[in-house]
Order: C-alpha cells, then structure tokens, then sequence
C-alpha cells in the first residue's frame, strides 16, 4: 500500500515536472483560436511539419534541434490590422532538448522574463519585436511585423506558455553549472557534435560523433571557456576517456620551459597545432564519466587563472541525487 | 563572339563547367587574366587563382535595413566589370549567357522577412541580362514557394510580360515525376531548374547555418529538390557536392552572386533579427566554393569568432572538385564604392 502510494507520488512528480509521454500535448492545440487581446486573430489554420519536413521552414536549422531531440514544429500567422505575428512552436523530445533548442539563441544580453520556464524578448533596429521561451517540451518563438507591437507579442507568448501544462526541468547536467560562478544565462548546453563545436570553437567536434550518448554545457568567459561533458554508461569513464583523446587530437602538451607547470588537478597544459590556427590553451581532468576542461585560452597565464577558479570547485562536483526542490526560472539554476 | 585563350568566353566558360575544377578554375582565373589582354586595362593578376570580387558600398543599406536599389545597381556594375575585365557589362554577361537562354536567377528568402536576396539585387541582375540581349520573359527570379518570395519583399510574375517571379509551387511547375539519382542518393528536381531554365544565376544571401555552419552559395542545392530532409545530416556532406555537380545544376550555373547586404551573423538560416549585419556588400565569382570561402571570411571578421559548426559541406566541395577552398589560392578583388 505504502510502497503504491509512492510509486503513485512519484509518478505525480514526472507527469508535473519532465512533460513526460502520457501528457504529450498534440501541438496544434497550443495556438490559440480566439482573439487574444493587442495580437489579433489566427489569419490561417496552424501548419504542422513532423520530423524533417520542417526543412520546409527552417531549411538546415533543423539539423541542430535535431540533435537535442526534435519531433515536430507548427506555425501559425496572427494578424491584427496591418501587424502580423508569426509563432513557431518546435516540440521536442524532452524538457531537456526544449531548453536545448531554447538556449541555442539564448543571449545574456536578452531583456529575460518569467515567460513560461523561461523566455526573452528583444527590439530589433527595424522594429521588429522577438520573444522566445522554452516550456514543457516546447520551445516557441514568436516574431511581431508591420508594427505588431511588443505588448501583442507578449501577449501571445503568455497565452501560449499558459495552454502548456507541464512544466519541466531543465537538463541534469546543468545542475553542477553553480559550481562554474557563470554568469547568468551564459551557459550553452550541448548533446551532440553541432552543439558542442558552437559553444567550443576551439575543437572541430567530429570526435564526438563517435560519442553514442553525451551531453554537457559550456560557460563563456572573457578569457576562455570551461566546460563539463558527460558520457555515461559502462566502463567506469573508459568511453569518456576516448572522447577525451579523441577531442584532442590536435593539442599537444607546451613545452615544460614555456609552461607554468601542471595545473593541478589537471593534466598538463596543452596547446593547439595546426598551420594557420590560431594559439589556443587548453587543460582537461577526468572525473568519474565527466570531462571537465579550460580552454580557448590566448596564453598559459590566463588559462592558469581560468583552470585556478575552476580547481576549487572540481573536487566537491558531485551531481545531486535528486532535482532542486524548488525551481525558479526568473532565478536561474538553484545552488543546493 | 570568337574564342580568346586568355579570357572568358561562353564556349569556354561552357566547356570549363563540363570538365571540372580545373578548367572552372582557369574559366575564373581566366577573367583576370582577360583584363590583361589588349582590350582591357592592364594590371596584376596573380596566376592559377579563382576570382572572388567584393563590393561595398557603406551606403546601399540603411541603419534600418532600407536598400538602395541604385546604390545596388552600381556596385552590381562595379562587380560584373572587376570579375570579367571586360570593358561593359554586356560584353562580360554576353560571354556566359546567350540571347537564346532561359536565365534562372536563384534567390534564398528561406530568412524571410529580414534575411533574403534583395530584391533589389535579383531585379538589378535581371535588368543587366536583359541589357545582355537576354528577353526580358525568359529571366527567371525563383524560389522554392510562392510565399516566401512574397515575405521576401517580391512581386509573383507568372505572366507572358516582364521579368518573371515564380516558385517551385506555382501553377505548373512543382517537381520531376521521375527520381534523378546524383550518387549519394535520390531526388526530383524543381521543374524550374530541371525543365525551364537553361542557365542560372546562384543569387544566394550571406548566412549562419547552426547546422551547416554557413549557409551560401554550395548550400543552394537543397533548395532545388523535393526532399531535402534526407540530406541534412553528416553536415550535407556529400550530398551537396554530389547535388551541385549534376549536370542539372552544374552544366547551367554560369554565375555566383551573393547578397551581402545584410547578413545573418548567428542562429541561421532562419531569420533571427537580432543577428542581422548591416554589411552592404555584393560577393561575385564563377567559383562556388570560392565565394562561400570569402563568405565564410566574411561572417568571422563580423561575428569576431568562428563560423560554427565548421561548413565541412563547403570544404567538401572543394575537395572533390567545385572550386577552391583553400584561401591562399583564392584571389579576392575588394571595390569599395561611396
């Protein structure tokens, strides 16, 4: 009985907050069919595209929510006299790969707002007014022209962020991203080679092809980046280590007498190779089925001031067993 | 019109596209060596490189994103003149099409409304192969819909009259019944491409692709098929290349010209205004993969970091013989206009 009740609590707890398959929500159903106040009214049905039917609207973008986990998108036209709104919902996988496809446009430099999880709006110079949020497993976008103003904009971003039930959370690996003292809203999330040679520049990511599951985040810094991948499963770490190497191929340690030495706990200090590349410095340490590194660096120095910050925290990493009890967006990710 | 061995003709431009990068190299590399000939002013050329010419001008686009058609039309001028080294326009245009083509001029308005060809720009085009002794109605400004020409900024022509403006979706044309297979795969060709036109203009726009790394010049096949989604992953490779050097892409695409103008520096291809550019350029060049190279270059000296994810469908090209990627072999010809 005792042990019904808390599968029964527990299942509760997925359907609220992972969005899970049971309270999938047909995507259609997310466009409002009424007037909503300051957008107007629907100008056409909703389109729906599944999988990689949406080249049809967002040609090669798609490869990139893809690797989040994509499933489908709709589109729908709004007008209101001459103004016209037009809202993208993608519906993806998870919660997760939502934010995924969310926080690959995610600007620190967005005004941010309690918008579903999440969201942001932004004034264009031709007076164009955006609004993005991730919510459940949806991430929507909604874009005001011929004058569509921001007040209608974010009316109906409100009203379709209010038609979605489940809330969501974001990916687990972030949770460890308080440890990294990131600036808010800076984090890029990544589970595939697209996503991670976006956030990392400095690493032509094909290695990771070879990754079957990974995801992690990276934080941008002026002076370089970190950065934190998880590869679970078997082999206690052997998989991550391949990536590791993999991912390095091009780096080499510095010469001892142009080095500051180790950077413990990390590894020696490695730097790029190649004709025409750029210098760039980097470290790394494995812990567990976590790589973490330092990179992107423009001398030893400033990675050693990078990899110092990071030192401090890389020894008490370790991933809650549980979520945070409270999740507040506007916040950002909760410290336990 | 006779053959020159040092310039650009029509039959050669014609043999060089059939024969491959070598000879497409020396097609382009043979525009510069045109204006060395003594019909043409006489200056440097450096040898055995593929031509990419850039135009600007500060002020074809306003802070705004308001275009100046004339300002557009003038450093068109300017870019057909430095990549032929000919002395008038015509006289360049007349070498690679004839007055018996059906020209496509192919725009990208898949980042519309911010992001697309100019029109702007496609309609100066038109103007200047109409100058070329090419019929007015038989250049084709095309996209892959209707709708997106027209969020685009252009007005849909289907008639007997005028330039005309038209989509794969427009009435009577759609794509193949039957599947061409390139080598990677399997596909039916826009009828446009395919059955209407007999040569093409790539009038890309200059943009971020988040999963192609940039999306330009080598990136236009997709949008001339019926299926694309089968050839979005691995980055495109190979299939773009495989796709562009079909005959029915490669035997009828005489000309790159790229809209510069704005450009989408992050979060492509899809429009994304915050990531607009005022750039005011044009980029000209028979050599694809060249263009989408300076493109490239382009987009990092904007965005002040690496286009990402590295466009290995470009390099791709280029090592299986489109055009040029590597940049020391790439001769770039800037015109700074205003």
């Amino acid at each position: 009985m005792r042990r019904g009740a808390v599968l029964a609590a527990a299942g509760l707890a997925i359907a609220l907050f992972s969005g899970c398959a049971s309270s999938r929500q047909g995507v259609l159903s997310l466009f409002p069919d009424a007037v909503v106040p300051g957008a107007g009214s629907p100008s056409a049905a909703g389109r729906l595209y599944e999988g990689m039917e949406a080249t049809a609207v967002i040609d090669g973008g798609i490869v990139s929510y893809q690797e989040f986990g994509f499933r489908s998108m709709a589109v729908r036209d709004y007008r209101s006299g001459a103004a016209e709104i037009t809202v993208e919902i993608y519906e993806m996988e998870d919660p997760a790969a939502a934010f995924g496809a969310y926080a690959l446009g995610r600007d620190p430099k967005n005004e941010f707002l309690e918008l579903g999880n999440q969201g942001w709006v932004f004034k264009t110079a031709t007076g164009t007014h955006v609004a993005e949020f991730w919510k459940g497993v949806f991430y929507v976008r909604v874009e005001g022209r011929m004058g569509a103003t921001r007040e209608g904009v974010l009316a109906l971003a409100g009203a379709i962020a209010g038609r979605i039930r489940a809330a969501g959370l974001p990916p687990a690996v972030l949770w460890r991203l308080h440890l990294f003292d990131a600036p808010p809203n800076s984090a890029q999330f990544f589970r595939g080679p697209l996503a991670f040679e976006r956030a990392c520049p400095e690493i032509l990511a094909k290695a990771l092809e070879k990754a079957e599951t990974f995801e992690g985040f990276a934080v941008p810094y002026p002076a370089g980046r970190v950065f934190a991948i998880r590869c679970p499963e078997e082999g206690k770490g052997r998989r991550i280590r391949k990536v590791r190497d993999a991912l390095f191929t091009e780096w080499v340690p510095v010469d001892a007498g142009a080095a500051p030495g180790p950077l413990q706990p990390f590894g020696p200090v490695l730097v790029r190779q190649g004709e025409g590349k750029e210098t760039k410095f980097g470290a790394v340490i494995v812990e567990n089925d976590w790589l973490f590194g330092v990179l992107g660096a423009d001398r030893p120095e400033t990675l050693r001031d990078l990899a110092i910050g990071l030192r401090a925290h890389v020894p008490h990493a370790s991933l809650p067993s549980r979520p945070p009890e409270v999740f507040s967006p506007a916040v950002g990710f909760p410290k336990p | 019109m006779s053959d020159n061995k040092e310039g650009v003709t029509r039959r050669g431009f014609l043999q060089a596209a059939g024969a491959g990068v070598a000879a497409l190299g020396a097609a382009a590399c043979g525009a510069g060596s045109l204006a060395q000939s003594a019909e043409a002013p006489k200056e440097e050329k450096p040898a055995g490189k593929s031509r990419v010419v850039l135009v600007r001008d500060p002020k074809s686009v306003s802070a705004d994103e308001k275009v100046d058609a004339a300002a557009v039309g003038k450093m068109l001028d300017e870019g057909l003149l430095a990549l032929f080294g000919t002395k008038t326009i015509e006289e360049g245009l007349e070498k690679v099409f004839t007055p018996k083509d059906v020209v496509g001029i192919r725009v990208n308005c898949n980042g519309q409304p911010g992001v697309v060809t100019q029109p702007a720009l496609a309609h100066a085009i038109a103007s200047r192969l109409a100058r070329a002794k090419v019929p007015e109605n038989n250049i084709v400004i095309w996209e892959r819909r209707e709708d997106e020409l027209e969020s685009g900024g252009y007005k849909i022509n289907t008639g007997k009259t005028g330039v005309r403006v038209l989509a794969t979706d427009s009435d009577g044309f759609g794509f193949d019944e039957k599947e061409t297979d390139f080598g990677s795969g399997k596909t039916c060709w826009s009828r446009i491409q395919s059955s209407l036109v007999t040569a093409s203009v790539n009038a890309p726009v200059v943009k971020t692709n988040t999963g192609f790394g940039i999306t330009n010049a080598i990136k236009y096949v997709t949008g001339l098929i019926n299926n694309p989604g089968e050839f979005h992953d691995n980055k495109g490779v190979p299939y773009c290349t495989d796709l562009y050097k079909h005959p029915v892409v490669k035997d009828k695409t005489r000309l790159v010209i790229a809209d510069a103008l704005v450009i989408l520096t992050d979060r492509g291809p899809h429009d994304d205004p915050r990531f607009h550019a005022v750039y005011g350029g044009i980029l000209l060049g028979f050599d694809p993969v060249a263009v989408d190279r300076i493109a490239m270059e382009i987009l990092e000296k904007v965005r002040g970091k690496p286009v990402r994810p590295f466009p290995d469908h470009v390099k791709h090209a280029g090592d299986n013989g489109l055009g040029v990627f590597d940049r020391e072999r790439i001769e770039l010809v800037e015109k700074v206009i205003g």
